[in-house]
């Protein structure tokens, strides 16, 4: 299941790069490096999760930062 | 200041595609989290949830004011300087993040019991996102057209299921009325005000007003129309279900399953699924559209439309990434989520704003 | 080589020496049989000859008017210019050529070229004719109550059809030529005054960007104007009927009439306009509301019936009163297909029968198709391939999608329907959902030469809703639509709407 989900994950990735690229010709260096960063950060993080779904999620991580005020309202 | 939006929407736009921004998916849940706290007076707790969104729009409103024709990324810059207005609108757009995430995993745990019990999340989450990515990339008028159409659809929907559901509504429900003091009510008001505190996100909308005076009509039109909608979905299911509501995922869906007219309309239930579904459409493609816009402004992109795919990838990740089930998840609505909430879409911009006011005052100009 | 030399041939004059010009035509037109030189005299002395194409133009008219008399004519001085034998020749229209291309152009219009020897260039003659369709009803647009007048293939025949209904000089035609090979002629006719002028410069240039060998129909033209060539949809209408062209130039919209098709062309379209049809005008206006809904109603079915079905079987068998489920199910029982295939199948038979349908012989092609579709149904379900529920599914469908006016529009939805098949057989309900969704974002950012395809819907122009939720009285149609005739906006007096509700009548 998980390698299904990465190839899958690769598909897309090859998907978005044959869409938008030839789009993006007349340099845009800005927009191709935010393209392909964004695109690097959203595969990290969904390799991740395929692989590890255990990790803390992104509430988890909110909950450190602002856990004793959030348990006021648990009340 | 540069605009990389070039469509121009009406105030009637922008309202009704705030309503449904904000309302689609609070519709959806909240008169469960209400019901734990307020119990028979939760109908209340929206009016006091209504309070803040209109305090919200004032700020989104005043600040557009002061620094015309700019989004929030933009401004916040100017505010407080290019190192710490950065850092702010990166909070905010990772809370954007986090706002797209959480109503997604609503959206999709709502479709899966609602209309595919064997699909895998992932295929539900990516075809919906799929949807609200190629929306976005068509523009901000298009976006629009689609809440000009459903907006009415789905507020008319929830007055046909109050109406439907008349004879079989128990009006002893309400009572005792504020019979244990005003707190019930304000302590289920929690869960409302996070949602309507959202009207924040109308800063990222009103540079693209054809007509800059009527936002603020528009935002206070919406909040309104989401007031009205969301009283009467509290009502419906308080009537309907009493303290049993607080028990139920999707309250107003259940309620909707108990409409039957002459044994033949019974299966409502689907035409009320697909309705939200396309009201979760739209809101799914604003907030989408608030994040692409705010992220290309704050990597000073020159056309946002190359980013909308990849900003898409990401938000299916993050639909994941947010909460690892349900339950953990509506916790955190109830605990942290508000608390960051406030945080960004009020204590921020009020903040902002106030600075703002001073630097204005003391004439250090832009 | 003797492609260059024969342009530079071309472009240069003719000279005043007859045998020079003879010499220059024959070798342009060699090895072209149908094209005759016929050598005479006026008078005793004057060589003269005529450059003509047989069934182009009218034999018995050049006989009469020139050849006739030529021989007792006293021709004028030489040297007097072409000009001088306008009043030998008495036709009513008649100029000068100076060059080989203009007497290719004139003779191939069906114009006579007369070259006198002992004068420079030559003289066209207005005698063109030749056999042509008469004035029927077309096929593609018959209606029960309207004229019963279609376009055909000739363009003056066209213009001046057109000209019968809008008796105004406001009418305007201006005229273009494309196609290297075709030499088309093309008109583009508007009301001044009331049509948009930058639409009209717009369509000028996008006419004048074409090059392209030859333009056989207007649907070339289509595809190469359209502001979104890659989409299913039309952007541009056609029609068939004066009446209807009219109706468009009224509303400020421009037609494009082209030599050799009976077909037009109308821009700006919306996506509305090809749900309506002529009679809904003609007829009264509880007909044609009640027309319009009927219409939407099975447009929709044509568009998401076979998904909607597909859809409910597969995944959501809970949707279906009992008493039906449980006859559905027994006739599904002993099918070897699921649902998508099944319905895949049928329709793929449906449209392959409908397409050979339209090659047959008129009578019998409807009955074939139609019939065929039934008895091949009824011979597919007891062979045990499909399910009675099926073919009555693909049965509505077809129907409804022969409810849609303009066959440009039905293609379209015929062509969507199987894409939304395929979702809906994968993801369900969710499916069909996403697919309309995807389809609604494509329509909505569709513009026809500016104007969004989807108006009046979901802009917010709100006068517009008069005319695509119900059909308005004539009397209460005061303004033009928005987008295209906002330069000219009212239709009618004001207060006359009152007046005709109240008294029958204006004052």
């Amino acid at each position: 299941m998980k390698l299904l989900f990465t190839l899958s994950l690769a598909l897309i990735v090859w998907g978005l790069f044959r869409y938008d690229w030839p789009r993006m010709n007349a340099g845009m260096k800005k927009e191709k490096t935010a393209f392909i960063g964004i695109i690097a950060v959203a595969a990290f993080l969904s390799i991740l999760l395929i692989w590890f779904p255990r990790i803390p999620s992104a509430m988890k991580m909110i909950d450190l930062l602002f856990g004793p005020l959030g348990s006021i309202l648990k009340t | 200041m540069p605009m990389i939006e070039k469509g121009k929407i009406s105030s009637l736009q922008l309202g009704l595609a705030m309503y449904l921004m904000i309302g689609a998916t609070s519709t959806l849940i909240v008169p469960a989290i209400s019901a734990k706290q307020a119990k028979q007076d939760m109908w209340i707790s929206p009016i006091w949830g209504a309070l803040w969104g209109i305090l919200c729009i004032f700020l989104a409103w005043k600040l557009e004011r002061l620094y015309p024709r700019s989004t929030f990324v933009e401004y916040s810059e100017r505010i407080v300087g290019k190192v710490a207005g950065k850092a702010i609108s990166f909070v905010f757009l990772f809370f954007l993040l986090l706002v797209i995430g959480s109503i997604i995993r609503e959206y999709e745990e709502f479709i899966i019991l609602a209309f595919l019990p064997n699909t895998p999340m992932a295929v539900v989450v990516a075809g919906i996102v799929m949807a609200s990515s190629f929306a976005v990339r068509s523009g901000l008028e298009v976006l629009v057209r689609f809440a000009v159409l459903f907006a009415p659809l789905f507020g008319l929907l929830l007055a046909f299921i109050f109406l439907f559901l008349l004879p079989d509504l128990d009006w002893q429900n309400v009572r005792p009325v504020l019979g244990y003091g005003v707190m019930p009510s304000i302590k289920g008001a929690i869960e409302p005000i996070a949602w309507f505190i959202e009207f924040f996100a109308i800063a990222f909308l009103l540079p693209c007003l054809r007509n800059r005076k009527s936002g603020l009509r528009a935002g206070l039109g919406a909040v309104l129309a989401m007031l009205a909608t969301m009283v009467l979905a509290h009502l419906t299911c308080l009537l309907l279900f009493g303290d049993l509501t607080a028990d139920l995922m999707f309250p107003v869906f259940s309620a909707s399953r108990f409409i039957s007219i002459a044994d033949f309309f019974s299966h409502v239930e689907s035409i009320v699924a697909t309705l939200w579904l396309l009201g979760g459409f739209v809101q799914i493609s604003m907030w989408q559209y608030a994040l692409t816009i705010g992220t290309a402004q704050w990597l000073k992109l020159t056309d946002y439309r190359p980013i909308v795919f990849p900003l898409g990838f990401l938000v299916i990740a993050f639909a994941k990434w947010v909460a690892p089930n349900f339950q953990d998840m509506l916790a955190f609505f109830l605990t942290t989520g508000p608390v960051f909430s406030l945080l960004c879409l009020v204590l921020i911009p009020a903040a902002l704003l106030f600075i703002a006011l001073i630097r204005k005052s003391f004439g250090s100009g832009n | 080589m003797r492609r260059s030399e024969n342009n530079d041939q071309a472009a240069s004059k003719l000279g005043s020496r007859l045998d020079d010009n003879l010499t220059q035509l024959r070798s342009l037109y060699q090895d072209c049989f149908d094209v005759v030189f016929h050598e005479f005299r006026y008078g005793k002395s004057v060589r003269a000859a005529l450059v003509y194409i047989a069934g182009l133009s009218n034999i018995d008219e050049i006989n009469r008017m020139i050849l006739q008399s030529a021989g007792k004519t006293e021709p004028p001085e030489k040297g007097s210019g072409i000009d001088a034998y306008r009043p030998i020749v008495p036709v009513s229209s008649t100029h000068p050529v100076s060059t080989p291309n203009d007497v290719v152009k004139e003779v191939s219009d069906g114009n006579p070229v007369l070259l006198v020897d002992g004068e420079t260039g030559g003289l066209a003659v207005a005698l063109a004719s030749w056999d042509q369709r008469s004035v029927q009803e077309p096929e593609a647009e018959a209606v029960v109550r309207g004229p019963r007048e279609g376009f055909i293939e000739t363009l003056q025949v066209n213009t001046a059809m057109l000209r019968r209904k809008l008796k105004t000089p406001s009418l305007k035609m201006r005229t273009m030529t494309i196609g290297k090979f075709s030499q088309t002629q093309v008109v583009i006719a508007y009301l001044d005054g009331v049509a948009d002028p930058g639409l009209l410069s717009e369509m000028e240039q996008r006419l004048k960007r074409i090059q392209i060998d030859g333009i056989l129909e207007t649907g070339y033209i289509q595809e190469m104007i359209e502001d979104n060539p890659m989409s299913p949809f039309p952007l541009l209408q056609t029609t068939e009927r004066p009446d209807i062209a009219a109706a468009h130039l009224l509303e400020g919209r421009i037609v494009l009439l082209v030599e050799g098709t009976p077909l037009t062309l109308i821009a700006p379209v919306s996506f509305f306009s090809f749900l309506q049809s002529a009679e809904d005008y003609y007829q009264s206006f509880y007909f044609g509301t009640a027309i319009r809904w009927l219409r939407y109603l099975f447009t929709l079915i044509a568009l998401i019936g076979p998904s909607l079905y597909v859809a409910i079987i597969t995944f959501h068998q809970e949707m279906i009163p009992t008493t039906l489920l449980l006859s559905m199910a027994k006739s599904r029982e002993l099918i070897p297909f699921p649902a998508l295939v099944e319905a895949l199948l049928m329709e793929v038979t449906f449209e392959a029968l409908r397409e050979a349908g339209v090659r047959l012989p008129k009578q019998v092609g409807a009955a074939v198709s139609i019939v065929g579709a039934l008895v091949i149904g009824q011979a597919a379900i007891s062979a045990g391939l499909v399910s009675s529920p099926m073919v009555m599914v693909v049965a509505v469908t077809g129907i409804a999608s022969f409810m849609i006016p303009h066959y440009t529009m039905g293609i379209a939805i015929r062509i969507i329907r199987f894409p939304m098949m395929l979702l809906a057989g994968f993801l369900g309900f969710y499916g069909l959902i996403l697919g309309t969704l995807f389809l609604l974002t494509h329509l909505f950012s569709l513009r026809s030469f500016g104007v969004p395809y989807m108006a009046p819907v979901a802009t917010t122009e709100k006068t517009g809703l008069k005319d695509v939720l119900v059909r308005a009285p004539l009397w209460n149609m005061r303004i033009r639509p928005h987008f295209t005739g906002r330069w000219n906006k009212y239709r009618q007096q004001p207060g006359s709407s009152y007046q005709v509700r109240r008294r029958g009548g204006p004052k």
